[in-house]
Protein backbone atom coordinates (compact mmCIF):
# COMPACT_ATOMS: atom_id res chain seq x y z
CA UNK A 1 0.00 0.00 0.00
CA UNK A 2 2.88 2.33 0.84
CA UNK A 3 4.25 1.86 -2.67
CA UNK A 4 0.92 3.00 -4.08
CA UNK A 5 1.16 6.33 -2.27
CA UNK A 6 4.90 6.77 -2.64
CA UNK A 7 4.32 10.09 -4.39
CA UNK A 8 2.63 11.45 -1.26
CA UNK A 9 5.09 10.01 1.22
CA UNK A 10 8.12 11.23 -0.75
CA UNK A 11 6.81 14.79 -0.91
CA UNK A 12 8.53 17.25 1.43
CA UNK A 13 8.08 20.95 2.16
CA UNK A 14 11.27 21.94 0.39
CA UNK A 15 10.03 20.41 -2.86
CA UNK A 16 6.68 22.13 -2.44
CA UNK A 17 8.43 25.51 -2.05
CA UNK A 18 10.50 24.84 -5.15
CA UNK A 19 7.38 23.96 -7.12
CA UNK A 20 5.84 27.23 -5.92
CA UNK A 21 8.96 29.07 -7.11
CA UNK A 22 8.54 27.32 -10.46
CA UNK A 23 4.94 28.53 -10.46
CA UNK A 24 6.03 32.11 -9.75
CA UNK A 25 8.47 31.99 -12.70
CA UNK A 26 5.66 30.73 -14.95
CA UNK A 27 3.38 33.51 -13.64
CA UNK A 28 6.06 36.15 -14.33
CA UNK A 29 6.47 34.74 -17.84
CA UNK A 30 2.75 34.73 -18.67
CA UNK A 31 1.24 37.56 -16.65
CA UNK A 32 4.16 40.01 -16.76
CA UNK A 33 5.76 38.77 -19.99
CA UNK A 34 9.22 38.85 -18.37
CA UNK A 35 11.46 36.84 -20.77
CA UNK A 36 8.63 34.30 -21.24
CA UNK A 37 10.61 31.92 -23.43
CA UNK A 38 13.12 31.35 -20.68
CA UNK A 39 11.24 31.92 -17.44
CA UNK A 40 8.33 29.68 -18.44
CA UNK A 41 10.57 26.82 -19.46
CA UNK A 42 12.82 27.23 -16.42
CA UNK A 43 9.73 27.36 -14.20
CA UNK A 44 8.28 24.16 -15.61
CA UNK A 45 11.65 22.42 -15.41
CA UNK A 46 11.78 23.42 -11.74
CA UNK A 47 8.39 21.83 -11.11
CA UNK A 48 9.35 18.66 -12.96
CA UNK A 49 12.57 18.06 -11.08
CA UNK A 50 11.02 18.71 -7.66
CA UNK A 51 8.18 16.25 -8.05
CA UNK A 52 8.47 13.22 -5.76
CA UNK A 53 11.10 10.72 -6.96
CA UNK A 54 12.22 13.21 -9.67
CA UNK A 55 11.82 10.56 -12.36
CA UNK A 56 12.67 13.13 -15.03
CA UNK A 57 16.16 13.23 -13.54
CA UNK A 58 16.82 9.65 -12.54
CA UNK A 59 14.71 6.63 -11.76
CA UNK A 60 15.98 3.31 -10.43
CA UNK A 61 19.48 4.14 -11.60
CA UNK A 62 18.46 5.00 -15.17
CA UNK A 63 18.89 8.62 -16.26
CA UNK A 64 15.74 10.58 -17.01
CA UNK A 65 15.42 12.84 -20.03
CA UNK A 66 16.38 16.00 -18.15
CA UNK A 67 19.57 14.42 -16.82
CA UNK A 68 20.46 13.30 -20.35
CA UNK A 69 19.81 16.82 -21.66
CA UNK A 70 21.79 18.35 -18.79
CA UNK A 71 24.80 16.11 -19.31
CA UNK A 72 24.80 16.46 -23.06
CA UNK A 73 23.73 20.08 -23.44
CA UNK A 74 24.81 22.04 -20.37
CA UNK A 75 27.82 20.18 -19.00
CA UNK A 76 29.30 20.05 -22.49
CA UNK A 77 28.41 23.77 -22.97
CA UNK A 78 26.68 22.83 -26.22
CA UNK A 79 23.37 24.63 -25.61
CA UNK A 80 24.86 28.07 -24.81
CA UNK A 81 27.09 27.80 -27.87
CA UNK A 82 24.16 26.90 -30.12
CA UNK A 83 22.17 29.79 -28.65
CA UNK A 84 25.06 32.07 -29.54
CA UNK A 85 24.87 30.99 -33.20
CA UNK A 86 21.20 31.93 -33.13
CA UNK A 87 21.86 35.24 -31.35
CA UNK A 88 24.60 36.06 -33.86
CA UNK A 89 22.18 35.45 -36.72
CA UNK A 90 19.71 37.84 -35.06
CA UNK A 91 22.29 40.56 -34.32
CA UNK A 92 22.33 43.55 -36.64
CA UNK A 93 25.53 45.48 -35.96
CA UNK A 94 24.41 48.16 -38.44
CA UNK A 95 23.66 50.85 -35.80
CA UNK A 96 27.09 50.25 -34.27
CA UNK A 97 28.82 50.61 -37.65
CA UNK A 98 27.04 53.92 -38.22
CA UNK A 99 28.06 55.32 -34.85
CA UNK A 100 31.17 53.39 -33.77
CA UNK A 101 32.15 55.76 -30.96
CA UNK A 102 29.28 54.23 -29.00
CA UNK A 103 31.27 50.99 -28.88
CA UNK A 104 33.13 52.31 -25.86
CA UNK A 105 29.94 52.32 -23.82
CA UNK A 106 29.64 48.63 -24.62
CA UNK A 107 32.93 48.31 -22.75
CA UNK A 108 32.26 50.77 -19.90
CA UNK A 109 28.95 49.16 -19.02
CA UNK A 110 30.72 45.89 -18.24
CA UNK A 111 32.08 47.53 -15.07
CA UNK A 112 29.36 45.83 -13.04
CA UNK A 113 30.81 42.40 -13.78
CA UNK A 114 34.17 43.20 -12.24
CA UNK A 115 32.87 45.32 -9.36
CA UNK A 116 30.51 42.50 -8.38
CA UNK A 117 33.33 39.97 -8.48
CA UNK A 118 35.26 42.08 -5.94
CA UNK A 119 32.14 42.42 -3.80
CA UNK A 120 31.48 38.68 -3.94
CA UNK A 121 35.04 37.86 -2.89
CA UNK A 122 34.84 40.42 -0.07
CA UNK A 123 31.57 38.94 1.20
CA UNK A 124 33.00 35.44 0.87
CA UNK A 125 35.86 36.36 3.14
CA UNK A 126 33.79 38.14 5.77
CA UNK A 127 30.48 36.27 5.95
CA UNK A 128 30.78 32.68 7.11
CA UNK A 129 27.83 31.21 5.19
CA UNK A 130 29.11 32.81 1.97
CA UNK A 131 32.59 31.29 2.23
CA UNK A 132 32.14 29.66 -1.21
CA UNK A 133 32.20 33.12 -2.77
CA UNK A 134 35.78 33.69 -1.64
CA UNK A 135 36.74 31.33 -4.46
CA UNK A 136 37.51 33.58 -7.44
CA UNK A 137 35.84 31.12 -9.83
CA UNK A 138 32.54 31.28 -7.94
CA UNK A 139 32.80 35.06 -7.57
CA UNK A 140 33.46 35.40 -11.31
CA UNK A 141 30.38 33.30 -12.09
CA UNK A 142 28.26 35.58 -9.91
CA UNK A 143 29.80 38.74 -11.36
CA UNK A 144 29.11 37.60 -14.90
CA UNK A 145 25.38 38.09 -14.25
CA UNK A 146 26.33 41.71 -14.94
CA UNK A 147 27.02 40.77 -18.54
CA UNK A 148 23.22 40.94 -18.88
CA UNK A 149 23.59 38.06 -21.26
CA UNK A 150 22.02 34.70 -20.36
CA UNK A 151 24.14 32.35 -22.50
CA UNK A 152 27.40 33.99 -21.34
CA UNK A 153 26.32 33.61 -17.70
CA UNK A 154 25.43 29.96 -18.28
CA UNK A 155 28.68 29.30 -20.10
CA UNK A 156 30.86 30.82 -17.36
CA UNK A 157 28.85 29.30 -14.49
CA UNK A 158 28.98 25.84 -16.08
CA UNK A 159 32.74 26.09 -16.24
CA UNK A 160 33.48 27.78 -12.90
CA UNK A 161 30.56 27.16 -10.54
CA UNK A 162 28.15 24.45 -11.78
CA UNK A 163 26.70 24.24 -8.26
CA UNK A 164 25.21 27.73 -8.65
CA UNK A 165 24.12 27.41 -12.28
CA UNK A 166 20.39 27.53 -11.42
CA UNK A 167 20.30 30.78 -9.41
CA UNK A 168 22.84 32.48 -11.70
CA UNK A 169 20.76 31.68 -14.80
CA UNK A 170 17.53 32.76 -13.18
CA UNK A 171 19.12 36.00 -11.97
CA UNK A 172 20.63 36.76 -15.40
CA UNK A 173 17.37 36.26 -17.29
CA UNK A 174 15.13 37.84 -14.67
CA UNK A 175 17.14 41.04 -14.38
CA UNK A 176 17.41 41.33 -18.18
CA UNK A 177 13.63 41.36 -18.23
CA UNK A 178 13.54 43.80 -15.33
CA UNK A 179 15.84 46.38 -16.96
CA UNK A 180 12.90 48.82 -17.39
CA UNK A 181 12.47 48.75 -13.60
CA UNK A 182 16.15 48.61 -12.57
CA UNK A 183 17.75 51.28 -14.75
CA UNK A 184 15.46 54.35 -14.36
CA UNK A 185 16.01 54.88 -10.60
CA UNK A 186 19.76 54.43 -10.97
CA UNK A 187 19.86 56.87 -13.89
CA UNK A 188 17.75 59.42 -12.00
CA UNK A 189 20.00 59.10 -8.96
CA UNK A 190 23.22 59.92 -10.80
CA UNK A 191 22.12 62.32 -13.55
CA UNK A 192 20.51 65.73 -13.30
CA UNK A 193 17.40 66.67 -15.27
CA UNK A 194 19.58 69.04 -17.30
CA UNK A 195 21.83 66.14 -18.27
CA UNK A 196 18.86 63.98 -19.22
CA UNK A 197 17.57 66.80 -21.43
CA UNK A 198 20.87 67.00 -23.29
CA UNK A 199 20.33 66.72 -27.05
CA UNK A 200 22.79 64.89 -29.26
CA UNK A 201 23.86 65.47 -32.85
CA UNK A 202 21.81 63.53 -35.39
CA UNK A 203 23.51 60.34 -36.59
CA UNK A 204 24.13 60.42 -40.34
CA UNK A 205 22.17 57.68 -42.03
CA UNK A 206 25.08 56.38 -44.09
CA UNK A 207 24.88 52.96 -45.62
CA UNK A 208 27.35 50.40 -44.34
CA UNK A 209 29.74 48.74 -46.84
CA UNK A 210 28.75 45.14 -47.39
CA UNK A 211 32.40 44.13 -47.18
CA UNK A 212 32.53 45.53 -43.62
CA UNK A 213 29.40 43.63 -42.60
CA UNK A 214 30.93 40.40 -43.94
CA UNK A 215 34.49 40.87 -42.71
CA UNK A 216 33.62 42.23 -39.26
CA UNK A 217 32.58 38.86 -37.74
CA UNK A 218 35.75 37.26 -39.11
CA UNK A 219 37.96 40.07 -37.76
CA UNK A 220 36.26 39.90 -34.35
CA UNK A 221 36.72 36.13 -34.15
CA UNK A 222 40.40 36.30 -35.10
CA UNK A 223 41.16 39.15 -32.67
CA UNK A 224 39.23 37.50 -29.83
CA UNK A 225 40.93 34.21 -30.62
CA UNK A 226 44.35 35.84 -30.31
CA UNK A 227 43.56 37.96 -27.20
CA UNK A 228 41.63 35.29 -25.31
CA UNK A 229 41.71 31.88 -27.06
CA UNK A 230 39.43 30.33 -24.44
CA UNK A 231 36.67 32.76 -25.48
CA UNK A 232 36.46 31.38 -29.02
CA UNK A 233 33.56 28.96 -28.39
CA UNK A 234 31.47 31.97 -27.30
CA UNK A 235 32.60 34.68 -29.69
CA UNK A 236 33.25 32.27 -32.56
CA UNK A 237 29.71 30.91 -32.37
CA UNK A 238 28.20 34.40 -32.12
CA UNK A 239 30.22 35.64 -35.09
CA UNK A 240 29.54 32.50 -37.13
CA UNK A 241 25.82 33.19 -36.76
CA UNK A 242 26.40 36.81 -37.75
CA UNK A 243 28.46 35.85 -40.79
CA UNK A 244 25.69 33.51 -41.95
CA UNK A 245 23.29 36.45 -41.62
CA UNK A 246 25.46 39.02 -43.39
CA UNK A 247 27.04 36.97 -46.17
CA UNK A 248 23.91 37.34 -48.28
CA UNK A 249 24.04 33.86 -49.80
CA UNK A 250 22.77 31.78 -46.87
CA UNK A 251 19.41 33.34 -46.23
CA UNK A 252 17.78 29.97 -45.60
CA UNK A 253 20.40 29.03 -42.99
CA UNK A 254 20.23 32.49 -41.45
CA UNK A 255 16.48 32.21 -41.04
CA UNK A 256 16.82 28.68 -39.68
CA UNK A 257 19.34 29.91 -37.08
CA UNK A 258 17.11 32.85 -36.14
CA UNK A 259 13.97 30.78 -35.81
CA UNK A 260 14.21 26.99 -35.68
CA UNK A 261 17.60 26.76 -33.97
CA UNK A 262 16.85 29.60 -31.53
CA UNK A 263 13.45 28.19 -30.63
CA UNK A 264 14.53 24.58 -30.27
CA UNK A 265 17.62 25.29 -28.18
CA UNK A 266 15.80 27.85 -26.02
CA UNK A 267 13.12 25.26 -25.33
CA UNK A 268 15.66 22.65 -24.26
CA UNK A 269 17.97 25.11 -22.50
CA UNK A 270 15.22 26.55 -20.33
CA UNK A 271 13.76 23.28 -19.15
CA UNK A 272 17.24 21.85 -18.55
CA UNK A 273 18.34 24.87 -16.50
CA UNK A 274 15.12 24.42 -14.52
CA UNK A 275 16.19 20.87 -13.76
CA UNK A 276 19.22 22.20 -11.89
CA UNK A 277 16.92 24.01 -9.46
CA UNK A 278 16.47 21.30 -6.89
CA UNK A 279 15.58 22.19 -3.31
CA UNK A 280 18.97 21.19 -1.92
CA UNK A 281 20.77 23.46 -4.40
CA UNK A 282 18.37 26.39 -4.44
CA UNK A 283 16.85 26.73 -0.99
CA UNK A 284 19.78 28.23 0.83
CA UNK A 285 20.86 31.72 1.83
CA UNK A 286 23.55 31.77 -0.85
CA UNK A 287 20.84 31.75 -3.53
CA UNK A 288 19.24 34.89 -2.10
CA UNK A 289 22.62 36.61 -1.97
CA UNK A 290 23.35 35.59 -5.60
CA UNK A 291 20.01 37.07 -6.68
CA UNK A 292 20.79 40.28 -4.75
CA UNK A 293 24.28 40.49 -6.22
CA UNK A 294 22.91 40.08 -9.73
CA UNK A 295 20.86 43.21 -9.09
CA UNK A 296 23.96 44.98 -7.77
CA UNK A 297 25.83 44.00 -10.96
CA UNK A 298 23.13 45.59 -13.14
CA UNK A 299 23.23 48.76 -11.01
CA UNK A 300 27.03 48.97 -11.32
CA UNK A 301 26.78 48.37 -15.09
CA UNK A 302 24.34 51.24 -15.48
CA UNK A 303 26.44 53.53 -13.30
CA UNK A 304 29.65 52.53 -15.13
CA UNK A 305 28.21 53.51 -18.50
CA UNK A 306 26.84 56.83 -17.21
CA UNK A 307 30.03 57.88 -15.42
CA UNK A 308 32.07 57.01 -18.50
CA UNK A 309 29.83 59.27 -20.61
CA UNK A 310 30.26 62.07 -18.05
CA UNK A 311 34.01 61.53 -18.17
CA UNK A 312 34.05 61.74 -21.98
CA UNK A 313 31.99 64.93 -21.83
CA UNK A 314 34.90 66.63 -20.05
CA UNK A 315 36.83 66.43 -23.33
CA UNK A 316 34.20 66.36 -26.09
CA UNK A 317 32.89 69.37 -27.98
CA UNK A 318 29.69 67.57 -28.99
CA UNK A 319 28.46 66.38 -25.61
CA UNK A 320 26.92 62.95 -25.08
CA UNK A 321 23.72 62.54 -23.11
CA UNK A 322 25.05 60.54 -20.11
CA UNK A 323 21.99 58.30 -20.15
CA UNK A 324 23.22 56.79 -23.41
CA UNK A 325 26.11 55.26 -21.46
CA UNK A 326 23.61 53.17 -19.50
CA UNK A 327 22.47 51.57 -22.78
CA UNK A 328 25.89 49.92 -23.07
CA UNK A 329 24.59 46.84 -21.29
CA UNK A 330 23.70 43.82 -23.33
CA UNK A 331 19.96 43.78 -22.63
CA UNK A 332 18.80 44.59 -26.17
CA UNK A 333 16.53 46.37 -27.03
CA UNK A 334 15.03 47.00 -23.58
CA UNK A 335 17.81 49.26 -22.39
CA UNK A 336 17.77 51.59 -25.42
CA UNK A 337 13.98 51.86 -25.13
CA UNK A 338 14.30 52.82 -21.47
CA UNK A 339 16.83 55.53 -22.32
CA UNK A 340 14.65 57.01 -25.07
CA UNK A 341 11.61 56.96 -22.79
CA UNK A 342 13.52 58.81 -20.07
CA UNK A 343 14.90 61.31 -22.59
CA UNK A 344 11.36 62.01 -23.79
CA UNK A 345 10.19 62.40 -20.18
CA UNK A 346 12.91 65.00 -19.60
CA UNK A 347 12.22 66.79 -22.88
CA UNK A 348 9.52 65.67 -25.33
CA UNK A 349 11.71 66.82 -28.25
CA UNK A 350 14.78 64.86 -27.22
CA UNK A 351 15.63 61.88 -29.45
CA UNK A 352 18.61 59.75 -28.48
CA UNK A 353 17.27 56.41 -29.66
CA UNK A 354 19.82 55.99 -32.49
CA UNK A 355 22.76 56.56 -30.18
CA UNK A 356 21.22 54.38 -27.48
CA UNK A 357 20.66 51.51 -29.93
CA UNK A 358 24.28 51.80 -31.10
CA UNK A 359 25.51 51.57 -27.50
CA UNK A 360 23.11 48.73 -26.80
CA UNK A 361 24.30 46.67 -29.78
CA UNK A 362 27.89 47.37 -28.73
CA UNK A 363 26.97 46.05 -25.30
CA UNK A 364 25.99 42.74 -26.86
CA UNK A 365 29.49 42.46 -28.24
CA UNK A 366 31.16 43.90 -25.13
CA UNK A 367 29.45 41.44 -22.80
CA UNK A 368 30.67 38.42 -24.76
CA UNK A 369 34.19 39.85 -24.89
CA UNK A 370 34.10 40.51 -21.14
CA UNK A 371 32.86 36.95 -20.57
CA UNK A 372 35.69 35.63 -22.71
CA UNK A 373 38.25 37.68 -20.82
CA UNK A 374 36.93 36.45 -17.47
CA UNK A 375 37.18 32.89 -18.80
CA UNK A 376 40.75 33.55 -19.89
CA UNK A 377 42.04 35.44 -16.84
CA UNK A 378 40.50 33.61 -13.89
CA UNK A 379 42.30 30.28 -14.53
CA UNK A 380 45.58 32.22 -14.66
CA UNK A 381 44.98 33.68 -11.20
CA UNK A 382 43.89 30.59 -9.27
CA UNK A 383 45.35 27.17 -8.68
CA UNK A 384 43.01 24.51 -10.05
CA UNK B 1 53.40 40.32 -17.57
CA UNK B 2 53.92 36.63 -16.87
CA UNK B 3 55.93 37.50 -13.76
CA UNK B 4 53.21 39.87 -12.57
CA UNK B 5 50.53 37.20 -13.06
CA UNK B 6 52.70 34.68 -11.23
CA UNK B 7 53.21 37.06 -8.27
CA UNK B 8 49.47 37.71 -8.07
CA UNK B 9 48.69 34.01 -8.39
CA UNK B 10 51.02 33.23 -5.50
CA UNK B 11 49.41 35.95 -3.40
CA UNK B 12 47.00 34.95 -0.62
CA UNK B 13 44.74 37.94 -1.19
CA UNK B 14 41.73 36.91 -3.27
CA UNK B 15 40.46 40.51 -3.13
CA UNK B 16 43.78 41.55 -4.65
CA UNK B 17 43.29 38.98 -7.40
CA UNK B 18 39.76 40.26 -8.01
CA UNK B 19 41.01 43.85 -8.24
CA UNK B 20 43.69 42.74 -10.71
CA UNK B 21 40.99 40.92 -12.68
CA UNK B 22 38.95 44.14 -12.77
CA UNK B 23 41.83 46.30 -13.97
CA UNK B 24 42.99 43.79 -16.59
CA UNK B 25 39.45 42.87 -17.62
CA UNK B 26 38.31 46.46 -18.21
CA UNK B 27 41.57 47.34 -19.98
CA UNK B 28 41.28 44.29 -22.23
CA UNK B 29 37.63 44.96 -23.08
CA UNK B 30 38.44 48.58 -23.95
CA UNK B 31 41.53 47.56 -25.93
CA UNK B 32 39.54 45.07 -27.98
CA UNK B 33 36.78 47.65 -28.58
CA UNK B 34 39.42 50.18 -29.71
CA UNK B 35 40.64 47.66 -32.30
CA UNK B 36 37.07 47.09 -33.51
CA UNK B 37 36.47 50.86 -33.55
CA UNK B 38 39.54 51.43 -35.69
CA UNK B 39 38.54 48.56 -37.98
CA UNK B 40 35.16 50.19 -38.59
CA UNK B 41 36.54 53.74 -38.87
CA UNK B 42 39.34 52.84 -41.26
CA UNK B 43 37.27 50.50 -43.41
CA UNK B 44 37.13 51.79 -47.01
CA UNK B 45 33.81 53.48 -47.64
CA UNK B 46 33.65 52.38 -51.27
CA UNK B 47 31.39 49.53 -52.33
CA UNK B 48 28.44 50.54 -50.21
CA UNK B 49 25.33 48.48 -49.90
Amino acid sequence: MEDLFIGFTALNWQSVIMMLIGGVLIWLAIAKEYEPTLLLTIGFGTILVNLPMAAVWEYEGAPGFLKILFESGIETELFPVLIFIAVGAMCDFGPMFKNPVMMFFGAAAQFGIFATIILAVFLGQHVSFLSDFADLKVAASIGIIGAADGPTSIFVATRFAPKYLGPISVAAYSYMALVPLIQPPVIRAITSKKERQMKMAVVKDESVPKSLRICFPIVVTVIAGIVAPISVPLIGALMFGNLVRECGVLERLSLAAQHELANLVTLLLGITIGSSMTADRFLNPQTLVILAMGLVAFVFDTAGGIFFAKFLNLFLKNKINPMVGAAGISAFPMSSRVIQRMATEADPNNFVIMQAVSANVSGQLGSVIAGGIVLALVPLLVFF
Amino acid sequence: MNQLIEVIRQSDSTVGKAVFLMICGILFVFAVQVVFYLTIKLWPKKGKE
